[in-house]
């Protein structure tokens, strides 16, 4: 039988390669760092010494957004036409504003939250070059006043505010991906839900990465009760975007419609992805349900597996959406398979080089604002601090 | 406060020369941008296609119709015209090119023939087999009956 297909439709081509799953997937990350971010920013106080790091975790995300569709368009040198001609009556157009939206949103978080910090490197910081970014940073107001840290305050939940909605939308264009090739299987109302689930899973999961990352760079001890809340937010969310997806798969199977020819036609091409998604989330569900239970260097081998199952995970689910949808004919009657080019453009290793680029940026950006103080520096200037209480 | 009306200057600052640079380059018009950068990197032509079906288009066409096959298959030919599988052969058979070194025969199952006329939900109702599973002989392909070049009989 598999001899008729592969030609049946011969003009059927898979244009969205492995760089426009990245792309999805790097917004959901941010999706749900932010989130998490401004899960502690309005609820969860306990939370408050992660901000600087997810702050300094997010940013590169952000910034690195654009790259896999850089490299994915025929002409880079032109990319910056979406902003010269302007097409508000298109989502994807508009996804330009709305990213830049994000990028202002997170920059002005970002000096908001390192005032306080600029205006004490800018005294104490001995590399004459740094101190002078640092100076400049400062934009000449050193007030450090209750007042003013207050008014700091106010101004970080607003663009936190903004952060979260601008996320948000971000990931709605990100599923335009999937649905814009609107297949029957991933042409589904379900699908921007479990879409931003599954990103709020994949954000936590990189959260906690970094979390153990940072402490361990900076000999901060690790506090335990963080890692249980986010970890908990991490599997309910899990849950919920595993738990839609197989309800909504379940539905198919019962219904038998359309869709669910869709699927059995296209599950021996995406077999794998699929099982990576299943077996992964089922793994990062118990992982992080037991890890509660434990202590010490366990739970902490615990989460971190959990963690990159979970990423692993969306990533597979990320393929399922932007490279599934592209496998099957409209017509039902024949597929293509996608294996991606190992050099080139859009091959594996550009992939690599873009999913390595926001880990790179963090160093770069880790050195100039570092969320923590070192453990070992002592200074005999007590140090003023970004919190209300103590100031 | 005078920190916040700091930043909100520097904020208006860098959104107003993002927004003249982008009426700038609306007035300077496509000769600038994205011609300018288009003749840096040695690209002509303002416009065109993304570079995905550019590549395809440079390729060699695999299909060549079925004035191709004519040529030495005379006698299927003038027969498919005559009944209702008058399409192109190649859609049951196969791109072309390379052809005769390169293979064309087809697996003679009812599978094949089921590829096109089992009932599937997204199929338009041409010719269907509703009884698929029972038609014919269930065990032997379909072609004991009919000639897959002119399936209806006479
Ligand atoms: C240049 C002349 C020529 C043209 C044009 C040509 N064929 Fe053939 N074809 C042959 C010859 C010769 C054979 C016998 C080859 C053999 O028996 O090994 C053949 C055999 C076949 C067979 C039997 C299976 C096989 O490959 O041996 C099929 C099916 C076939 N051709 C289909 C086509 C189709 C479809 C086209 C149009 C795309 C086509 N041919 C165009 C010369 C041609
Ligand atoms: C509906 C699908 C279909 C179409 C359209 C079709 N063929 Fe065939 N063709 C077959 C099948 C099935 C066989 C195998 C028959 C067998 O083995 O008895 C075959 C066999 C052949 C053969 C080798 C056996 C023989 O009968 O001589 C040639 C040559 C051939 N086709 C040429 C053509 C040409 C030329 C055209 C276009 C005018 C064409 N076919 C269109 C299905 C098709
Ligand atoms: C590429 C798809 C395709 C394949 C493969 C195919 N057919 Fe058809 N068949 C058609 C189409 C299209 C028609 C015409 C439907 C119409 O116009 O009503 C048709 C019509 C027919 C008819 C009705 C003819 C008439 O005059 O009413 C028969 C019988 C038939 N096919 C038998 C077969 C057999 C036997 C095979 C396997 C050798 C086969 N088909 C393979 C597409 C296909
Ligand atoms: C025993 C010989 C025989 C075999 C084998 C056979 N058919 Fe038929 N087929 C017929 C006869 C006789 C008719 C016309 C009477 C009828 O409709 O049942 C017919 C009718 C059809 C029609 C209906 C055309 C129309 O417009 O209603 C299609 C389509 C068809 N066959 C396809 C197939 C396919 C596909 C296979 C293989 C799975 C196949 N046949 C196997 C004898 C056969």
């Amino acid at each position: 039988m598999s001899e008729a297909f592969g030609y049946v439709y011969p003009n059927h081509e898979v244009f969205w390669g492995i760089l426009i799953v990245i792309y999805p997937y790097f917004v959901s990350i941010i999706t749900g760092m932010v989130t998490i971010y401004a899960i502690s920013e309005f609820w969860r106080k306990e939370l408050k010494p992660l901000e600087k790091m997810i702050l300094v975790g997010t940013f590169p995300f952000v910034l690195s957004a654009l790259l896999p569709l850089l490299l994915d368009l025929g002409q880079p040198q032109r990319a910056f036409e979406i902003y010269v001609t302007p097409n508000f009556s298109s989502v994807m157009a508009v996804f330009g504003i709305v990213y830049l939206t994000e990028l202002f949103a997170i920059l002005g978080e970002l000096w908001f939250v390192y005032r306080v910090d600029f205006i004490w490197w800018s005294q104490t910081e001995r590399n004459p070059i740094k101190r002078l970014i640092y100076k400049i940073l400062t934009l000449g107001v050193y007030d450090i006043s209750k007042k003013a840290i207050e008014i700091d305050h106010k101004v970080i939940k607003v663009l936190t505010f903004v952060e979260l909605i601008a996320a948000w939308c971000l990931s709605y264009v990100s599923f335009l991906f999937g649905v814009v090739k609107s297949n029957p299987w991933w042409n589904t109302t379900i699908l921007p839900v479990s879409f931003v689930f599954g990103g709020l899973a994949a954000g936590g999961a990189m959260v906690l990465i970094l979390y153990l990352l940072f402490s361990s760079y900076y000999g901060k001890r690790v506090d335990e009760k963080i890692i249980d809340i986010i970890s908990n937010y991490v599997f309910f969310f899990l849950l919920a975007a595993f738990a839609l997806e197989m309800i909504n798969t379940i539905l198919y199977a019962y219904k038998e419609d359309i869709a669910w020819a869709v699927i059995r036609i296209t599950s021996t091409e995406l077999a794998v992805p699929m099982a990576i998604a299943v077996i992964g989330s089922l793994e990062a569900l118990l992982f992080l349900r037991y890890s509660r239970m434990v202590s010490g260097a366990l739970k902490q081998i615990m989460v971190v597996i959990a963690s990159i199952s979970v990423l692993i995970a969306v990533f597979a689910l990320r393929w399922n959406m932007v490279i599934g949808a592209q496998l099957v004919d409209y017509s039902l009657r024949g597929y293509v398979s996608y294996t991606p080019p190992l050099f080139g453009k859009e091959g594996i290793l550009a992939a690599l080089f873009v999913i390595a680029a926001p880990f790179v940026i963090m160093a770069i950006v880790n050195y100039f604002l570092p969320p923590y103080e070192k453990e070992v520096e002592e200074t005999e200037i007590s140090r003023p601090t970004t919190s209300v209480s103590e100031a | 406060m005078k920190h916040v009306t700091r930043a909100l200057l520097l904020f208006v600052f860098i959104v107003l020369v993002f927004i003249s640079a982008i009426f700038t380059l609306r007035a300077l018009g496509e000769e600038y941008y994205p011609g300018i950068p288009d003749s840096l990197l040695g690209i002509k032509g303002l416009y065109g296609y993304d570079r995905n079906e550019k590549v395809i288009i440079r390729n060699e066409p695999d299909f060549l119709g079925k004035e191709y096959c004519k040529n030495c298959h005379e006698e299927i030919y003038e027969k498919s015209l005559k009944g209702k599988h008058d399409f192109e052969c190649e859609t049951c058979h196969g791109a072309g090119r390379g052809h005769p070194d390169k293979d064309l025969s087809v697996e003679n199952t009812r599978d094949f023939c089921l590829n096109c006329h089992k009932p599937v939900i997204a199929r338009p109702d041409f010719s269907l087999v509703y009884d698929w599973e029972t038609h014919g002989y269930p065990d032997k392909p379909c072609t004991v009956c009919h000639d897959p070049h002119h399936p209806w009989f006479g």
